[in-house]
């Protein structure tokens, strides 16, 4: 945009006078007065081709009438929209769309919100004079989401230009000419993408519905609450609309966020509300009595929980108990879990880090928080004058962040990837490195040195120590990126001032996130147009509130906002081990799926096993429960009130949708009902009442207010760093000393990543994706593939220390050599359970 | 401008006709006009019931006799099907949606080429209508596109049971040898012969209905 502003023009729409900028098509300069003109392919947001031909408007002194999508307002110009020439071509207009459509509605689910009823009632003419058979097509599958419905077509093309102009994958197709052209998914296969599902939404005929919500209800019978999406850190805006009189969640929209997903949404967030409606919930509270799970009362568990705690803290202080909580619950609730065990039991023992074992008290996501990273993704992204992509497969970790960014580099900015495999996003960027896993720190050390050099600037004595003992020669080749590729990057990176960077979970996580978020902060500081603020850096946690967690001080030396702790307690690894040794006497599992998440599976199946008291609270029957000796039935995230922090740190509201399900108590509720049977004077509070204790204690959080996340307004402010003021050392021969060398057996590195369409947390309770979900492979290289003798598609058994797994093989050059790829979580495919965290070699076998 | 006008109203005509329960006073003391005022209306009365004795009764034998009807009498709704049998409820929902009294619930399933319910893709899997809320309007018959809900002759629904007002398809649904069999003074839409599919390939459901009559 020019400095001036945009040049404007003044036209006249039917008498009245309304000025825009130049360029901006005439419907919606219309529609700034107001004037709604009727219209089937465009779109805003989408290219214009103007094949409807409904918004056919007047325009003084052209002879003919002229679409109003495709033109430009003009200085001067005089625009009729309701003259008698416009009526007129808007009724034929209509007979025309509606010759071959079948007037189905009373079967069509667009029944009700559909635009051909809407302007066949306002516009069209009475009766069709068409009494001919009407062309008919053969009904297609294209997947498990969507139901493509031909005949109901009108050929507005908006679904094929959104696949392609925003959603990146040009698989919806319009194909043949004239009346036998259709639309098809490129060569009829299924529909992959996971952006597919807008196309329903900006369908304006049911001739793209929803498979999910198929005939299931009618859109006026739907109650809409407005919600945030709990399956990625995104927080997607979404409506959850139930059937009026019913519990039953049936359809997911979303809703209009301009700063956050706008107006779409992935498939997993729009067609997982099954999960809600799911009949597999734990639905009363069940004790352990002679070794059976038995139903009982929330008044008898809660009663006896009370009892063994206090008898367990009694004799042996609070260090005995430990409470593990996910990273997905409303802040309400996680800052009432680490209250409860902070206050009342007196003991530091909370951890929400359930997915890795982080190296040292602060781990890679504090180590950003004490350097001062923006850590705001979605604002960094929109103002960076390029994006660098470290170590993220945005594709699959998260949809909409990888949607912004696709948007961005169409829009001219350069995108840079570095990633150990190749990523769906791979196509859209400027330049792509690759790496080999698990030489994350190798890397960046190396990337941050040659960089450091091309811009002549001198890093620290420290960091120039710590960076050379990253790089013992060899180590370099080792990392599989080439000293040219690295000095082309470093290349790259000297000449892109104003840059930001997005660090992904692969490399802040782990025992050495602290290290690679230190390196990547620095490199951000080297790109940062604004010299001494904070570095252009911004971390990505994956789960629904996984900000939400750190916030609240779900940490085990660090309370709510930061706030050291003078005698920290155990992480999670170290209340697994507590558990094992005897020192943790009692383990409260709060919302979190240990068994499938921690990268141990074998250290915490034992812990679960030997630990003398176990709580297991959840709303499904995660695989924890059998091991359970009191389980506590939760709500679902659509019945609970609550706060949730994104990835932007953004605080966002959720409503409650439906009424809860009998017997299960929401987070907040529970923990509150457990202080009170307690005794330590808790009593039952609305969750803005803890939303406001929240906004007292975190003072990041001070300016927040229950009202003002209910509109998505409300920011999370910087942290004060001075609560962070042990010395950042960058721990380098620890690092150093955890690197283990290959098992003289187990020659291949078991490399593990997301995947969208997985079965991963409440997504296994949702029929409708566990239909999409891709089966689970291993993928390798080919070399080492024809070494082993293994072929596209045959069995291989992947052996580790703890345990082994069998999954159909994959060859594809996007395996680095030595490494075995497997990507996402399933039940019944525990990845986790082959080998220890820091050793992850596997041996493969036919 | 006209300026209203407040009119009394006028006072309530009084009690006429001749007062009957007299104390034995009062007929010691009364003319021989008023006795023969009070005998005259005495006859006047027996010679009504009298008259009524030999009339036709208003009333009649209700079990045995019913009482005709009118052409449009609006009685308890009716699902009505296809001539091939299958139903004409595609479960659309409108009805129950018209419903004035909230009377009407459905939910709607897919058919599939195992088991083919309606013509068009949906049926109504469940149908239930409480005859305790219906008001007897006749709204649902109205919006229906398919003609499938119809106010029908049947009007006897007591019970000794709350519940048995909740009527499902079961009582709701027209016996299939009933199936052509439409109300007085309507006719049968036109249909197209493509919607309906030809009675050769006729779905197994219906084909085991047709064996079985319900």
């Amino acid at each position: 945009m020019s400095q001036t502003g945009p040049e404007m023009v003044t036209l006249t729409i039917d008498g009245r006078q309304v000025t825009v900028p130049k360029g901006t098509p005439i419907i919606d300069a219309a529609l700034q007065l107001g004037i709604d003109i009727p219209h089937y392919c465009y779109d805003k947001d989408l290219s214009v081709v103007a094949s409807c031909r409904l918004c056919l408007v007047e325009i003084e002194k052209v002879p003919k009438l002229q679409p109003s999508c495709s033109t430009p307002a003009a200085e001067g110009q005089v625009v009729y929209t309701r003259s008698d020439k416009v009526l007129d071509a808007r009724r034929m207009q209509m007979e025309f769309l509606l010759v071959q459509h079948p007037l189905d509605c009373p079967v069509c689910d667009q029944g009700g919100e559909c635009k051909l009823q809407d302007y066949s009632r306002e516009h069209g003419a009475e009766d069709t004079r068409f009494h001919y058979r009407r062309r008919t097509f053969p009904k297609p599958d294209i997947g498990p989401f969507i139901d493509l419905e031909r005949n109901r077509c009108i050929l507005c093309s908006r679904c094929v230009r959104f696949m392609d102009e925003i959603a990146g994958n040009a698989e919806l197709v319009v194909v043949n000419r004239g009346w036998k052209s259709h639309i098809t998914t490129f060569q009829d296969q299924p529909l992959k993408n996971e952006f597919a599902g807008n196309t329903i939404d900006l369908c304006p005929v049911g001739a793209l519905t929803s498979k999910v919500t198929r005939f299931r209800t009618r859109v006026w019978e739907l109650k809409s609450k407005p919600s945030i999406c709990s399956l990625c850190s995104v927080g997607c805006s979404i409506d959850l609309q139930h059937r009026n009189r019913t519990r039953e969640i049936l359809r997911v929209l979303p809703r209009l966020s301009e700063k956050v997903n706008y107006r779409w949404i992935c498939d997993i967030g729009r067609f997982g509300f099954d999960q809600f409606n799911s009949d597999n919930r734990l639905k009363k509270p069940a004790i352990r009595i002679n070794g059976d799970l038995q139903e009982t009362s929330w008044a008898n568990a809660l009663g006896e929980i009370a009892k063994k705690l206090k008898v367990i803290v009694g004799a042996r202080g609070g260090a005995a108990a430990g409470g593990i909580i996910g990273p997905r619950p409303s802040n309400e609730t996680l800052f009432l879990f680490q209250q409860f065990f902070r206050e009342i039991l007196k003991s530091n023992n909370v951890d929400h880090r359930t997915e890795f074992i982080p190296g040292q008290q602060d781990d890679g996501f504090l180590t950003s928080i004490a350097l001062r990273a923006v850590n705001q993704p979605f604002e960094e992204i929109r103002k960076a004058s390029a994006v660098i992509l470290l170590g993220t497969d945005l594709p699959n970790e998260l949809p909409i962040l990888h949607l912004q960014v696709r948007e961005r580099a169409s829009a001219g900015i350069p995108v840079y990837l570095a990633h150990h495999r190749p990523t769906r996003l791979d196509s859209v960027c400027s330049g792509v490195w690759g790496y080999r896993p698990g030489f994350e720190t190798p890397f960046l050390a190396d990337l941050l040195k040659k960089t450091a050099q091309k811009m002549e600037s001198l890093l620290s004595q420290e960091m120039e120590e710590t960076i050379s003992s990253f790089l013992p020669g060899a180590e370099n080749e080792a990392a599989g990126v080439s000293e040219q590729q690295v000095n082309e990057l470093a290349n790259i990176l000297q000449q892109s001032n104003g840059a930001t960077l997005l660090v992904g979970e692969s490399m802040f996580t782990g025992k050495a996130g602290p290290v690679n978020v230190r390196l990547a902060a620095e490199l951000a500081h080297l790109l940062s147009s604004d010299v001494g603020g904070p570095p252009p850096l911004s971390l990505l946690p994956l789960h629904n509130n996984s900000r939400g967690a750190a916030d609240m001080g779900c940490y085990p030396h660090r309370g709510p906002g930061f706030e050291p702790i003078e005698k920290p307690g155990r992480n999670t690894a170290q209340m697994l081990e507590g558990c094992i040794d005897g020192s943790l006497q009692a383990l409260i599992l709060f919302n979190a799926d240990l068994l499938n998440e921690y990268p141990d599976r074998d250290l915490a199946r034992r812990a679960l096993e030997k630990v003398p008291f176990l709580v297991v609270a959840d709303a499904y029957p995660f695989s924890t429960i059998p091991y359970a000796d009191i389980a506590l039935p939760l709500s679902t995230h659509a019945e609970e009130d609550g706060t949730y922090t994104n990835v932007d740190g953004r605080i966002q509201r959720a409503l409650a949708a439906v009424a809860q399900l009998e017997g299960a108590l929401t987070g907040v509720q529970a923990i509150l009902a457990l202080g009170e049977r307690w005794g330590a004077g808790w009593r039952q509070v609305n969750p803005s009442r803890i939303f406001e204790m929240i906004a007292r204690a975190v003072p990041h959080y001070k300016d927040a207010s229950w009202t003002d996340a209910g509109k998505g307004r409300c920011v999370a402010k910087p942290v004060n760093i001075s609560l962070f003021q042990t010395s950042l050392s960058l721990a380098a021969s620890s690092l150093a000393s955890s690197y283990k060398p290959p098992l003289p057996d187990y020659p291949f590195r078991l490399v593990r990543g997301r995947f969208l369409f997985d079965d991963s947390g409440e997504k296994r309770f949702a029929p409708s994706l566990v239909s999409r979900r891709e089966e689970c492979w291993a993928e390798m290289h080919p070399g080492d593939a024809k070494k082993i003798g293994v072929h596209e598609g045959v069995m291989v058994s992947l052996e580790g220390v703890l345990g082994s797994i069998r999954l159909p093989a994959r060859i594809s050059n996007a395996a680095a050599p030595g490494c075995v790829t497997v990507l996402g979580r399933y039940d019944d495919k525990p990845v986790n359970g082959l080998t220890a965290e820091d050793q992850p070699w596997i041996k493969v076998q036919l | 401008m006209h300026e209203a006008v407040f009119k009394p109203l006028p006072k309530q005509a009084g009690r006429q006709g001749v007062k009957v329960h007299l104390t034995a006073r009062q007929i010691k003391t009364m003319g021989w006009t008023k006795s023969l005022q009070i005998s005259w209306a005495i006859v006047k009365g027996m010679f009504m019931t009298w008259r009524h004795l030999f009339r036709r009764p208003t009333t009649f034998n209700y079990p045995n006799r019913k009482r005709a009807q009118a052409p449009r009498f609006r009685g308890i709704h009716r699902l009505q099907r296809h001539d091939d049998g299958l139903e004409r409820c595609v479960g659309c929902g409108l009805c129950a949606v018209v419903c004035p009294s909230d009377a009407i619930y459905l939910e709607a399933r897919e058919n599939t080429p195992e088991r083919r319910v309606s013509h068009g893709e949906r049926y109504a899997s469940l149908y239930q209508i409480d005859m305790l809320r219906c008001i007897f309007c006749g709204f649902c018959e109205e919006a229906c596109p398919e003609d499938a809900i119809i106010l029908g002759a049947d009007w006897e629904a007591a019970s000794v049971d709350r519940r048995d007002f909740v009527y499902a398809k079961s009582r709701l649904l027209a016996p299939l040898e009933q199936k052509d069999r439409f109300r007085r003074g309507m006719t049968w839409p036109d249909e197209s012969p493509e919607t309906t599919p030809a009675s050769t390939d006729l779905p197994e459901y219906y084909q085991k209905l047709q064996n079985k009559p319900a």
